[in-house]
């Protein structure tokens, strides 16, 4: 399964809302982070990631997503992720991420 | 339907990142047809994914070689082993285990790994027991 990347901005809460759909692992973690890291830069916003249709996330991914925080604190600004499955919330807790990233309950 | 313990599988592919999925895709029906649960399938595909990351992050592999995983397969448990000849590069008995969130996740997930180098072969090698 590749990896696809919808974004969009929500007005109301001037938020730019990124949403990968499939896996994020060794081959497609390079994509998700210029498309994540353009957005940060381009939309100077907060940036809420919902997994609602990400299926899988590696240690590569994760270096991605800690990147991507560290360009938007770098700009006070702010990633939440949002309806994580059971099975990559695992990884975020084994690795202490979950105590780093604002991480919404389903 | 028959086992298949004691039975030996492997699989060989490029060192490419794009050959991981079947990696785990690999692994998932392996473990699936060995009898382990749905929480310990989903350990053992993150956790071979994790150590192919492994050779092909910390070492400087050509994507000319092969990662070879040998799935062995016994009435309580499953070793795996991922292994790659060795270059130039770092040896992954030299990473630091501490920091590496690849190794974090196996060894988290996984009863044992073990990360080995031997004259020009350097491998991974995972343990995970059958829950009785």
């Amino acid at each position: 399964m590749s990896l696809n990347v919808i974004e969009k901005f929500d007005d109301s809460t001037a938020e730019a809302i990124v949403k990968p759909i499939g896996e994020i692992d060794i081959y497609t973690s390079e994509q998700f982070k210029a498309k994540l890291i353009d957005i940060i830069l381009e939309k100077k916003s907060n940036v809420l990631i919902d997994c609602e249709e990400l299926e899988f996330i590696d240690s590569t991914g994760l270096g991605v997503l800690i990147s991507a925080l560290k360009e938007a604190r770098s700009i006070d600004k702010e990633i939440r992720i949002k309806n994580i499955k059971p099975n990559i919330k695992k990884l975020f807790f084994l690795t202490k991420l979950d105590e780093v990233f604002n991480i919404e309950e389903n | 339907m028959e086992g298949i313990v004691n039975d030996k599988i492997n699989l060989t592919f490029p060192a490419k990142g794009e050959y991981i999925s079947l990696a785990r895709l690999t692994t998932s029906s392996v473990a699936s047809k060995e009898g382990f649960n749905i929480d310990d399938i989903e350990d053992l595909k993150v956790s071979i994914g994790e150590a192919c990351n492994i050779i092909l992050e910390n070492t400087s592999i050509s994507s000319e070689q092969n990662i070879v995983i040998d799935y062995m397969v016994d009435v309580e448990a499953l070793n795996i082993s991922i292994k790659a000849r060795k270059e130039n590069g770092l040896d992954i008995s030299e990473i630091n285990k501490e920091e590496n969130f690849s190794v974090m996740i196996i060894d988290s997930l996984m009863d044992d790994v073990e990360l080995s180098s031997e004259g020009d072969c350097m491998s991974v090698n995972i343990l995970k027991k059958k829950r009785l």
